[in-house]
């Protein structure tokens, strides 16, 4: 747990300004329960990130939204209006496949104009606003292609375009660059954000990748086993995960477990047995002492020196360098304590021609600030 | 050693071996029918006059046309033809009527029943086909199966003559060949990707025109296969016209075993077997190449 209490609440929690509304839905598929009891406000335009490992519930969770699978319990609202009794066709939502789910026998023009013949819009307005569309996600020079014919990349920006045509008010998307290679994943999660921040369209994204969920959202929710375990944003979630779980799926983390030994207003002590020192948080918690916690902290905010720090009561630990992953930015230094625990530390290179870098096998200090912490309890 | 270097590698066996089936199955008998056709009928053994004549020093060849003359002036033939075409073409719009939703039912029935399923389509075909044609004489005839069922329940007074009709032949060809109907649709239904459906739900189409303009064009190459699989067959089929049909049921593949057992005029019946030959290849090539086109697009 850490200090939710000092963080802002979105101003979207409120249930009452939620433009979507999730409310208890649970989904069961004969004895194993998919989504369980979620809970969750949306408001309109926000860009809302559904995280979790495969098989987490995520998707399911995307799905009942789509009208594609009904719920077992609970309610789904948008803009006020029930769509427990809604079918998919007739629901305001509209979704990005994984796969694209672009129709093979139609062309791009065609795929993008599919959803507004079904609503019996004039040719001529079809016609339009396929233009429009086309123009906006910069494929106007496709328009008579076929879905083989275009590149992951090309069929990503008809399938957007296809799943904005209608004007929905809720999009969807499911694993939205998962069929994309790397370069261009991160040129298209900033493309697709602009796009659908022009749009100024509510969106649901699912995903399994936290750097996706990141770059992508305004706002995360953490899905474990068909719960949330906690919402933020990108930044919330990082640094004050409220979780072991949520910790250690978001980045890396080091993680001690250890005993509050004074718990007092202004700052905690742990005691950790894997570590020489205690902790010192500079903070107060309404946790007594005596509970047991996990110490988090994060490999960035680890300090790698060979020097001793000089406040050495608290917040360190002594070590030898036992692995080193160069990355070219930053150097992952993997250090080995005396009571064989690993702690990762990165080691950002700014200087190209560093000499006494630190290497295998150097005795080395690891410290960290007393606001580097962050102390769990579950 | 030496040796070795006559024998065929095992790569040429491999496509050899089915290449040395054609030729001696499909090539050899076709040739033979084909220079039979353009024989003259005649009283010996075989009935036929040779179209290679070696005499004092001369080779002639003496080609007959009359054969394929015979079939265009008579009408019997042309009529035959058509009739049978007809046929075919009305029982695989039947079929296809009847296999769709069959196949559509099978791909979309749950995964651990769809083997259950295939393997009830299939099973009859273990049964004699004859049999089972026989079998359809019981049910259709005059005192059969359906008339005294249909009189039992007081529906008619009369038995309904359905023996040796044309709706008999329908029935026969439909029912014989409807696996052959069901086997491709289900490869190709079963194959289609469900996001598919749901992109279309998702867009507003409701399940009718789901179907109409997603699942429909995407099966496009399972009708095709399933409707030439029915079709050909169909169009020069014997045995059902025979034993189901009438005596106004005029079908080619009739014609032809009259011709060759009746009439004992093995060149006009070769000519009535390459003609027909010819009229099938027509959509043979169309499937093709539209196979070949659908396989581009992949």
């Amino acid at each position: 747990m850490s200090q939710p209490e000092i963080l802002p609440e979105s101003p979207t929690e409120k249930a009452s300004e939620a433009y979507i509304q999730i409310r208890g839905v649970t989904k069961k598929f004969d004895a194993i329960t998919a989504v369980d009891n979620v809970s969750l406000n949306i408001g309109k335009g926000e860009i809302f990130a559904l995280l979790g490992a495969s098989g987490c519930g995520k998707s399911t969770l995307l799905r009942l939204l789509a009208g594609f699978e009904v719920l077992t319990d609970g309610q789904v609202a948008i803009d006020g209006e029930d769509m427990q009794s809604i079918q998919p066709y007739n629901r305001p939502v509209n979704m990005m496949f994984q796969s694209y789910a672009l129709f093979p026998h139609m062309s791009v023009a065609k795929n993008i104009a599919f959803g507004l013949k079904q609503d019996r819009i004039p040719k001529a307005k079809i016609k339009s606003r396929v233009e429009e569309l086309l123009e906006m996600v910069h494929m106007e020079n496709f328009t008579n292609r076929f879905p083989h014919q275009l590149s992951g990349g090309q069929a990503q920006r008809v399938a957007l375009a296809r799943s904005l045509a209608k004007r929905p008010k809720l999009l969807l998307l499911d694993e939205p660059m998962a069929a994309l290679d790397k370069k261009l994943r991160e040129q298209m999660q900033l493309d697709v954000v602009n796009i659908i921040e022009r749009v100024g369209v509510t969106c649901v994204m699912v995903t399994h990748d936290q750097e996706e969920a990141m770059t992508m959202s305004g706002r995360i929710g953490v899905m474990h086993e068909g719960k949330i375990l906690q919402t933020g944003s990108p930044h919330e979630i990082y640094e004050h995960p409220n979780c072991r779980r949520t910790a250690e799926f978001i980045g890396t983390v080091n993680m001690f477990p250890g005993t509050i030994i004074e718990s007092l207003a202004d700052h905690v002590i742990i005691d950790v047995p894997e570590l020489d020192q205690q902790i010192y948080v500079d903070h107060g918690m309404s946790v007594p002492a005596g509970t047991s916690v996990w110490a988090a902290v994060r490999p960035e905010k680890m300090v790698i020196s060979t020097a001793p720090p000089s406040d050495n009561k608290y917040n360190h630990a002594r070590g030898k360098v036992d692995e080193i992953a160069y990355v070219g930015g930053l150097s992952i230094y993997h250090v080995k304590t005396q009571s064989n625990k690993v702690i990762r530390a990165t080691l950002a290179n700014v200087d190209r021609l560093a000499e006494n870098r630190i290497t295998w096998d150097d005795e080395v200090y690891l410290s960290w600030q007393p606001g580097a912490t962050e102390v769990l309890t579950w | 050693m030496v040796i070795k270097r006559f024998l065929p590698s095992g790569r040429t066996t491999v496509i050899g071996i089915p290449f040395l089936w054609l030729l001696l199955f499909l090539v050899f008998p076709f040739a033979i029918v084909f220079k039979i056709s353009f024989a003259e009928m005649a009283i010996s053994i075989p009935p036929f006059t040779d179209l290679f004549i070696y005499a004092e020093e001369k080779l002639s060849i003496v080609l007959n046309p009359a054969n394929y003359l015979f079939l265009i002036e008579d009408h019997l033939y042309i009529a035959a033809y058509l009739s049978s075409l007809k046929t075919a073409a009305v029982a695989t719009s039947l079929a296809l009527l009847i296999g769709y939703p069959i196949a559509y039912g099978i791909a979309r029935a749950n995964p651990g029943i769809r083997n259950l399923l295939l393997l009830g389509i299939v099973l009859p075909s273990w049964t004699s086909f004859l049999l089972r044609i026989y079998a359809w004489i019981g049910i259709l005839k005059t005192n059969g199966l359906i008339n005294n069922l249909l009189m039992k329940l007081n529906l008619i007074d009369v038995p309904l003559h359905l023996l040796h009709t044309n709706i008999a032949v329908y029935i026969g060809i439909v029912y014989a060949y409807l696996p052959f109907m069901i086997l491709p649709l289900y490869t190709n239904l079963v194959k289609l990707d469900e996001s598919y459906l749901e992109a279309a739900a998702d867009l507003g189409a409701k399940p009718w025109k789901t179907f109409i303009f997603v699942t429909l064009p995407l099966s496009k190459g399972g009708i095709i296969a399933g409707s030439m699989l029915v079709f050909i067959p169909a169009v020069g089929e014997f045995v059902i016209p025979s034993l189901l049909g009438g005596p106004d049921t005029l079908m080619i593949g009739k014609i032809l075993w009259e011709e060759f057992f009746s009439n004992r005029d093995w060149p006009v019946a070769s000519a009535v077997a390459i003609v027909m030959l010819v009229l099938l290849i027509i959509p043979m090539m169309w499937f093709h190449k539209n196979q070949t086109q659908e396989m581009e697009k992949i």
